[in-house]
């Protein structure tokens, strides 16, 4: 009996139990620099802002973001050009760009190094998803008690063939004025720490934070 | 008092030549093609006056120019002549490039491709044109008769019909209940050729007669085969990959397995025979010179390099014929008995040139001083049609007739008054290798100031000594122009474009600083006054040598240039095949790091010590606009003497023509500023 009860128990456990892999749809709400400033989220002990600009236009553009490690330090030892498991119990995360004017958008995240392993560019009959994975081109870090630029995401559908045109670039230095013109909207007394791929390296003054 | 001003007015006009200016450079061609008759009586003209199309018709006989169609006439936006055949010697069919737009928004907006066939018979005032509504593609003008020609229709099942042009409905024209599309013609009766299969390509024979055709068959996919009395015949190959060869081997064993129990003799599968799974992806384009063998490409090709193949579908051999590095390769023509290739059209970022090939079927881009191309030839030989090009002639139509040669037209009529300027060609050591440079200079001077000019790629890309908008403005001005063919540049041969491999931000510069040396110790160039400007990598090459080398540079000018070499080696534009060809060719992100920061001007500005003009366009998809705000800000954080232009919705060649002139200008005032 004490066999089968175990069994049982293990079964249970099994058929609950979520697979790493598993993706879960967005809890994260993407706000525009005037609504954040309106009505800035809550932000938890473990998380930091994430701040991004995106411009994307087809029905449905969003992205898979897999969390690889929760220290944003350890993010130089990732090794390229191979799959990374993600961190113990992290989830796939989609977060979703319906809907978006062109424009700066913030959000919480937990602290750590992140991977986009999808690009999702749905266009009618059209169904892209450009898979990211492997490739270490498309990382980005949040860190803590900072709101983390991580770049610029493009996400079009080609004008004039059946194609769509995916880019996350590095747009810190063209993107200065505009991040210091933000900062000093939201208020948020934090600095800008810069997101944008394992590591900085072209060094740039820092914008905000405390006096 | 008039008698003084008209004194004045007379000196200043003979004593002061006007320049011309970036407008007249960087306008669009008066005259964009010409398409000789078969008969050799005509030729038609697409003209461009202010962004306006039409066709003229050159009467070789009469000598005289009459137009006889406007595109205004059909209201469509953003037309282009994309190719023109004569059907005989009245009508002209073009295939046009149309934007179409959407109903909601410009995504929806799509380019459609139409023929539009205009008699040239017509006038202007009351022009005559048809259009063909069923989709395929004119497959033989038949030159000797004026009214009819072969239309292949595409389709599930594919027809070739000899059509009447006079029974079209005319272009544009709303139909009406009695109107039938194509005038009903695309019935049994004028048909000549049926297969039942989706047609890829036709091959025709000398004589007109379709010999083979690729097409996909119904459930059994892409064969190639032989035509013969309007039908399909012999099957020469057919296209299989490796699991559908697989799952036909094990069913054909199984078949012959019971074959060998009934005693009945073993079945070879006729279509596993015909195709070659290991090298599947091989894909006829044009004809060769006998049944078996074509010119093709490998769908499927690894690397980075574009190859057109002759390929050999009976012995199953592929032989490389062609390469092309950093150029797509988008037509090509072999001879007429097939045996070579003679011309391969090429096209980067929008530049599209034709590259025609010897006996030996090597380039012959760099060997002559004269770029000399038959467009086009009358059935009987006695009329050909040639464009001519060299440094001194930006493009102009020849009519040959009986021995005699003409100028007809002029492409970029604006040019033909520009000054004539001196072209030398030479050549330098550099480490092993011989490096040349194209020297272009001012006739006036006696003692000019240089501009260097190095090429943008920098790997396959090479400078032609023949006419160059951007090198010939400069001359204008009165500055001497020097660009270099530096080692990974394209057009000599295979070792010299690997010989620039890892080489962007150390041989490349070398060689480019050698024949500059080389160059300043001419008696006719100002060794005082050099400048140094490129677009893209001649951009970043321009930046770094300004930094390198005060001593011989005293300003740099980068358009669209690299200022981060390792932000460019992690574009993330790049696929994963093209990322893999950066990691070959410029360098590794992940393994060397440290060598790509260290030719890296944006962590090097500190050292500069000369003025620098940064342009860039910010929809630049190649070289981000990332790169000119890095060194903005490293130039601002050091206070160098620099200056911006940056322009609002320019890609990486400046795609529209008022960008361009305004970036010359620009240069063209920073260089006066500076030389």
């Amino acid at each position: 009996m004490k066999k089968f009860i175990a069994l049982l128990a293990l079964l249970m456990a099994l058929s609950t139990s979520y697979p790493a892999s598993a993706k879960k749809r967005s809890p994260i709400k993407l706000q525009s620099i005037e609504e954040a400033k309106a009505k800035p989220q809550r932000i938890k002990e473990s998380e930091g802002w994430v701040l991004v600009h995106i411009d994307a236009s087809s029905p449905a553009p969003s992205i898979d973001v897999q969390r690889l490690l929760s220290r944003v330090e350890d993010a130089k030892t990732l090794p390229s050009g191979k799959k990374i498991e993600p961190c113990m119990a992290c989830r796939d995360t989609n977060i979703s760009f319906k809907n978006l004017s062109p424009g700066y958008y913030i959000f919480p995240m937990r602290v750590g190094v992140y991977q986009i392993t999808n690009f999702n560019v749905p266009y009618y009959g059209l169904p892209y998803i450009q898979d990211t994975d492997r490739d270490r081109r498309f990382r980005f870090r949040v860190g803590e008690g900072a709101i983390s630029y991580i770049g610029h995401i493009e996400l079009q559908k080609e004008r004039t063939s059946n194609s769509a045109e995916v880019a996350y670039l590095d747009r810190y230095a063209t993107a200065n004025d505009e991040l210091k013109a933000a900062l000093s909207q939201l208020n948020f007394e934090l600095p800008i720490f810069y997101g944008y791929g394992m590591e900085t390296l072209f060094q740039m003054d820092p914008i905000g934070g405390k006096e | 008092m008039r008698a003084i001003y008209l004194f004045l007015a007379l000196f200043f006009s003979v004593n002061i030549e006007a320049k011309i200016g970036a407008k007249g450079f960087f306008a669009e061609p008066g005259v964009m093609s010409a398409h000789l008759s078969s008969d050799g009586s005509k030729v038609a003209l697409v003209t461009n006056t202010y962004g306006v199309l039409a066709i003229e018709i050159y009467d070789v006989e009469q000598t005289t120019r009459t137009p006889v169609f406007n595109f205004e006439s059909i209201k469509k936006n953003d037309v282009r002549v994309l190719n023109a055949t004569w059907l005989g010697s009245r009508y002209l069919a073009l295939e046009i490039g149309l934007e179409v737009l959407g109903v909601e928004n410009l995504l929806d907006t799509k380019r459609k491709v139409d023929y539009l066939i205009v008699d040239s018979q017509a006038s202007a005032d009351e022009p005559k044109a048809y259009g063909i509504k069923a989709k395929g593609v004119i497959i033989d003008p038949l030159n000797v008769d004026d009214e009819h020609f072969m239309f292949a229709k595409y389709g599930a099942n594919s027809r070739i019909y000899k059509l009447k042009v006079s029974k079209l409905n005319r272009y544009g024209k709303k139909f009406s209940k009695l109107d039938r599309p194509d005038g009903g013609q695309l019935k049994k009766k004028n048909q000549t050729v049926s297969v039942e299969g989706a047609v890829v390509r036709w091959f025709l024979a000398e004589n007109g007669e379709v010999e083979s055709v690729l097409y996909f068959k119904r459930g059994e996919g892409m064969r190639l085969a032989e035509i013969e009395k309007g039908e399909v015949t012999t099957e020469i190959h057919a296209w299989l990959t490796t699991r559908e060869a697989k799952d036909r081997r094990k069913k054909q064993a199984r078949k012959n397995q019971k074959a060998k129990k009934r005693g009945d003799e073993p079945t070879i599968d006729r279509v596993l025979n015909l195709s070659d799974v290991t090298k599947t992806h091989f894909v006829p384009v044009k004809k060769a010179d006998t049944t078996n063998r074509f010119y093709g490409v490998n769908l499927e090709s690894e690397d980075n390099i574009q190859t057109v193949y002759l390929i050999d579908y009976e012995k199953k051999e592929y032989k490389p014929v062609y390469e092309s590095v950093a150029y797509r390769i988008t037509d090509f023509e072999p001879s007429e008995d097939g045996k070579r290739l003679a011309s391969v059209n090429l096209v980067m970022d929008g530049e599209a040139f034709t590259d025609y090939l010897d006996e030996d079927g090597n380039s012959t881009l760099l060997s002559s001083d004269n770029l000399r191309i038959e467009v086009g030839s009358s059935v009987e030989g006695n009329v050909t049609l040639d464009y001519v090009e060299n440094v001194n002639n930006p493009g102009r139509y020849h009519l040959n007739k009986g021995g005699k040669e003409t100028v007809l037209a002029s492409r970029y009529p604006q040019l033909d008054k520009m000054a004539e300027i001196e072209l030398v060609k030479s050549k330098i050591q550099s480490d092993d290798l011989e490096v040349e440079y194209f020297l272009t200079l001012p006739k006036a001077g006696d003692r000019v100031p240089l501009v260097v000019m190095p090429h943008g790629g920098p790997i396959g890309v090479f400078d032609s000594h023949y006419f160059d908008a951007g090198t010939r403005f400069l001359n204008e001005q009165g500055y001497a122009v020097l660009r270099v063919n530096y080692r990974g540049s394209g057009g000599y041969t295979k070792d010299f474009i690997d010989a620039g491999k890892k080489q962007f931000g150390v041989g490349i510069l070398k060689d480019i600083v050698n024949a500059t040396s080389d160059v300043l110790k001419r008696d006719d160039i100002d060794a005082s006054s050099v400048c140094i400007a490129g677009m893209s990598y001649g951009g970043y090459a321009a930046t770094m040598l300004t930094l390198q080398h005060p001593e011989i540079f005293k300003c740099g000018a980068t358009v669209a240039g690299v200022s981060d070499v390792y932000l460019m080696a992690n574009n993330t534009r790049l696929s994963s095949r093209q990322f893999e060809w950066v990691k070959e060719h410029i360098g590794d992100a992940d393994t060397e790091k440290e060598h790509l920061l260290s030719i890296s001007p944006v962590y090097l500005t500190e050292n500069l010590s000369r003025p620098l003009l940064v342009v860039h366009g910010t929809k630049d998809k190649i070289v981000d606009i990332e790169h000119a705000y890095r060194l903005k800000y490293v130039l601002d954080k050091n206070q160098k003497d620099y200056e911006w232009l940056e322009l609002e919705n320019s890609g990486h060649q400046f795609e529209h023509e008022s960008d361009l002139i305004q970036v010359f200008d620009t240069l063209a005032t920073f260089l006066a500023k500076h030389l």
